[in-house]
């Protein structure tokens, strides 16, 4: 194949704009050695399966030990890549091919909506610069894979009448609900699919509401045989992860709607909302239609506060993105019935710019801006020197973000960690670990640490920053010792003891 | 098999599954009675006397129900008549065997059919006497089916009340002429009777029994439905819907009942028999219908099945290994001889019916609380909260409560309530006389 040939293809494009993403977040994610704090579960597990297969679902640190309660499939994946490559590269490398892939995706369902291969391309395009998609570069999150699956079963579904593809879906079908109790969303997006095929008297074919009720029992057995124990202790609660309330307000509300449109970008939204309304009003699109549901899905979970933020956003702007493809093939056509055609690549060329500023930079000012909620080197030889100097059953507290970071280098227990499931009086455990380090008083200080069986106090700059403090008030030769420290960083050890405790 | 076999099958199916929990309990070691109403019920015969309670009239108060076949073999026979007379009915009403026999496992199967015939309920007798009298009514023997339905309110007035309007949406639907209407006036002319009777006896018939449960087991419900099966109806209701009003009605009551059978565990029993008549539909359809995908198909109907066995195989479990454990009687027993008879005792108010029963003596609390005296919840509230010491002790002398007995799910509550353990643990005015890996009972000193 010449030269000329290759550049004409779409799919080398497609590629171009594939490789194009994957480096920017590479570059992004090795800014750092070190990941956000979230990820060093996943860390964890890779590691746990690596030495005996299994996720480690009985932690014997977190909260000084209990079981975890997930979906293990994503941590699977991982693990098999970090066979050949090592691990904390496979955390880096993996999940932002995942989120690389969707432009591939995302591409070849634009291109079953419209037909059109230049609009698909800048679909692909768009998707590979959702601001959204940059915000967790460095979490390990296993959302990225979860939305590749998510995105894939609908494009297989759009070509549901085509024998491979319905066993397509089915495999795609049993990895989501490995992976993630999301598979919920989309189901219910595919029931609100149906709702509107009917409202808009569309046919329903047997074959998408067989695997619609396949997908259903499935999806809930599966969800039921992995959070018995979780809806058991919580019932529905399961679905905010018994999370403390003082935590859950932040967790649905970490933009405002200002940063919302930000996130998600201005043209992707106007134009998924033109799409969406096209689609109902002037030219009916079963494909659209399906985007439509599960996006309505999403946003309604969204809007009661049942998904996080974040998740909602990547999901419900990608559903956008690959509407609008349908606006600007509608767009595009009636350019070409009219003597603006005559300017189309100047059109072309004011779109790219205003997608340069209004997608491109800020996703890459919002890639760089959240992979530096890192830990410090000097928090990481402070852990290993825990590793190395403490008594195996010591348990060392740490602030909540903090916790898995502790686990997963001094391999001690931590007092808390992000997975509140399973767990009894969580706000009255976030209140005792908020007031190890805003206490005043040397009693109440030691009175918690008695209670969590905890002697190691961790002070890290993190730590600092978020209670406001610069040492804690309450440390004095008689009681605390610095065991050790590394900059800004120190580990204190308790002496004493309440003798009511 | 002929029909026969298969009912007789599921019969003993029923009675197998009935008394699965206390057979896997016996295993365990642990002979005793699961915490529910049933201890109240086997204590209580008319008049509470530890509580000061006027129970509303019921027959079945009148007899000892203190032993095994009053409280666990009567229970499960009930049960299989239940079953039984299920059975009958559908064949009256020309349902096919496919689907009666799904229907009546489906039934069978779901976790709130064991919790109402796994001991003595008093609504259970109000099941049996309902579909007796719809079986007398579609078998057209409209002068007996007035005893039963007339019977209803003496054996339990609340649930009576469900009965009565079920069976006269049953009438309204199914009767072809007017004579089956007027066996309903003889239910409420009884219910009446039986509200005179209770006004008689001194019982406030405005005390609704009213509880706030959960409605699904497989998400911590103590007696509920399962999700599978809520599924199966949802698409039972989708199939069997027919346009017109009177299926409107019926759809929108159903919904309703539902819906306000999270404040009743009766009306959630009443309402898993309609249930599982839509999921036995459903089933059978999905079996039957032609699909485009055979694999779907079977991994469909077998993650079904899976789901409704799982549901039931994990409930009952869970039911075994329900309190009270011999360690828990031993420490109630404990209690019982250490203790004088005005002396109360305080826990938390599932351990209620359970501490009166094997104690003989009063709770401050129990799950009757917020029917009979709901102030005490909000002083219960105040007490396990407060850190106060005198403020607790007014109110522990008030109530003469002399014992705290705490266990596992009252330490939690009790921890996050930070009060009154702190005040147990803290100061010199309680004692710590009884201990084993469950339980902790400390006395207040006065």
């Amino acid at each position: 194949m010449g030269f000329r040939k290759l550049f004409k293809s779409q799919e080398f494009w497609v590629a171009i704009i594939f490789l194009l993403v994957l480096s920017i977040r590479l570059i992004i994610a090795f800014q750092t050695p070190f990941f956000n704090y979230e990820a060093y579960f996943s860390l964890r597990q890779i590691e746990s399966i690596k030495d005996t297969g299994l996720p480690l679902y009985n932690d014997p640190l977190s909260y000084g030990g209990k079981s975890q309660l997930f979906a293990p499939l994503n941590y699977y994946v991982l693990a098999l890549f970090s066979l050949f490559i090592p691990d904390d590269i496979t955390a880096k490398i993996i999940p932002n091919i995942f989120a690389s892939l969707m432009v591939i995706l995302s591409y070849f369902m634009a291109l079953k909506i419209t037909k059109s291969p230049k609009i698909s391309l800048l679909t692909g395009l768009m998707t590979g610069f959702i601001p959204i998609l940059f915000f967790d570069i460095n979490r390990i999150s296993i959302d990225y894979f979860s939305t590749l699956l998510i995105f894939s079963i609908i494009y297989c579904m759009f070509r549901i009448n085509e024998k491979k593809y319905v066993d397509y879906s089915l495999i795609l079908i049993f990895l989501l609900v490995l992976t993630t109790p999301l598979a919920l969303i989309l189901i219910i997006g595919l029931l609100f699919y149906l709702l509107l095929l009917k409202l808009e008297n569309h046919n329903i074919e047997m074959k998408e509401l067989e695997i619609i009720l396949f997908f259903a029992f499935l999806s809930v057995w599966v969800n039921l045989l992995i959070f018995k124990n979780a809806f058991l202790s919580h019932g529905l609660l399961v679905i905010w992860q018994n999370m403390p309330t003082a935590i859950i307000t932040g967790f649905f509300n970490k933009l405002t709607l200002l940063e919302t449109f930000y996130t998600i970008s201005i043209i992707p939204l106007l134009l998924g909302l033109y799409g969406f309304y096209l689609a109902f009003h002037e030219e009916k699109n079963k494909e659209v239609m399906l985007l439509t549901g599960f996006g309505i899905s999403v946003f309604l979970l969204m809007w009661f506060r049942l998904l996080n933020l974040v998740t909602s956003l990547t999901l419900l702007s990608i559903t956008l993105v690959i509407i609008s493809a349908f606006a600007l093939r509608r767009m595009t056509n009636f350019v070409e019935r009219t003597k603006l055609h005559k300017y189309e690549r100047i059109f072309l060329i004011i779109f790219l710019v205003l997608f340069m500023f209004t997608s491109i930079l800020p996703s890459i000012y919002l890639g760089i801006e959240k992979s530096k909620n890192t830990p410090k080197t000097s928090d990481i030889i402070v852990l290993e020197w825990a590793e190395q100097n403490t008594p195996k059953t010591a348990t060392i507290a740490g602030t909540l973000e903090e916790g898995h970071l502790i686990t997963y280098y001094s391999k001690r227990k931590n007092i808390m960690d992000d997975n509140f499931l399973l767990i009894h009086n969580i706000d009255q455990r976030l209140n005792d670990l908020d007031k190890i380090y805003t206490s005043k008083f040397q009693i109440e200080a030691i009175s918690i640490l008695n209670r969590y069986n905890t002697k190691y106090i961790l002070l890290t700059d993190h730590a600092r920053e978020k209670y406001e403090i610069r040492e804690l008030s309450y440390i004095d030769d008689n009681c605390f010792q610095q065991a050790f420290y590394s900059q800004n960083t120190s580990l204190y050890i308790n002496k004493c003891k309440l003798e009511n405790d | 098999m002929n029909e026969n076999t298969k009912i007789l099958m599921i019969l003993l199916l029923t009675g197998a599954l009935i008394l699965s929990p206390y057979a896997l309990r016996i295993f365990q070691g642990n002979p005793y009675t699961i915490n529910s109403e049933a201890y109240y019920n086997m204590r209580v015969s008319g008049k509470d006397m530890l509580q000061e309670r006027t129970m509303p009239f019921s027959i079945l108060s009148l007899l000892d129900q203190n032993n095994v076949l009053f409280n666990k073999i009567l229970p499960s026979l009930i049960g299989i008549m239940c079953v039984g007379l299920s059975i009958m009915i559908m064949k009256k009403h020309n349902i096919s065997e496919k689907n009666t026999t799904a229907i009546t496992l489906i039934l069978i199967s779901s976790p709130i059919f064991l919790y109402t015939f796994l001991d003595l309920k008093y609504f259970s007798f109000n099941i049996i006497l309902s579909l007796l009298t719809i079986y007398l009514i579609s078998s057209k023997k409209h002068i007996l089916s007035i005893m039963p339905l007339a019977l209803m309110p003496f054996f339990d007035f609340y649930s009576s009340i469900i009965a009565i309007i079920l069976i006269l949406l049953y009438i309204l639907l199914t009767a072809k002429n007017y004579k089956s209407h007027h066996i309903i006036i003889f239910g409420i002319i009884s219910f009446i009777a039986a509200l005179l009777l209770n006004n008689y006896l001194g019982y406030s018939v405005s005390r609704i029994p009213i509880e706030k449960t959960r409605l699904i087991t497989d998400i911590g419900a103590e007696a509920g439905f399962s999700f599978s099966s809520i599924i199966l109806a949802i698409i039972g209701m989708i199939l069997l819907w027919e346009k017109g009003l009177k299926n409107l009605l019926v759809y929108t009551l159903i919904t309703l009942m539902f819906a306000l059978s999270i404040f009743n565990t009766a009306l959630k029993a009443y309402v898993n028999f309609i249930l599982a008549v839509y999921a036995g539909f459903a089933f059978v359809y999905l079996t039957r219908r032609k699909w485009s995908i055979q694999i779907i198909k079977k991994v469909t109907l077998l993650l079904i099945i899976c789901s409704i066995l799982f549901t039931t195989i994990l409930y009952a479990t869970r039911l075994s290994e329900m309190k009270p454990t011999p360690e828990y009687v031993d420490a109630l027993r404990f209690i019982k001889n250490q203790s004088f008879k005005n002396e109360a005792i305080l826990s938390s108010i599932e351990n209620g019916y359970m501490i009166s029963y094997y104690t003989e003596r009063g709770v401050f609390i129990d799950e009757k609380t917020n029917i009979y005296e709901p102030e005490r919840i909000f002083i219960y509230n105040n007490l396990t909260t407060s850190r106060n010491l005198e403020k607790t002790e007014s109110i522990l002398k008030k109530y003469s409560i002399k014992y705290i007995f705490i266990d596992k799910s009252f330490r939690q509550k009790l921890e996050a309530d930070q009060g009154l353990l702190f005040i147990i643990e803290n100061s010199q005015k309680f004692k710590n006389i009884y201990k084993n890996n469950d339980i902790e009972v400390w006395m207040y000193i006065d």
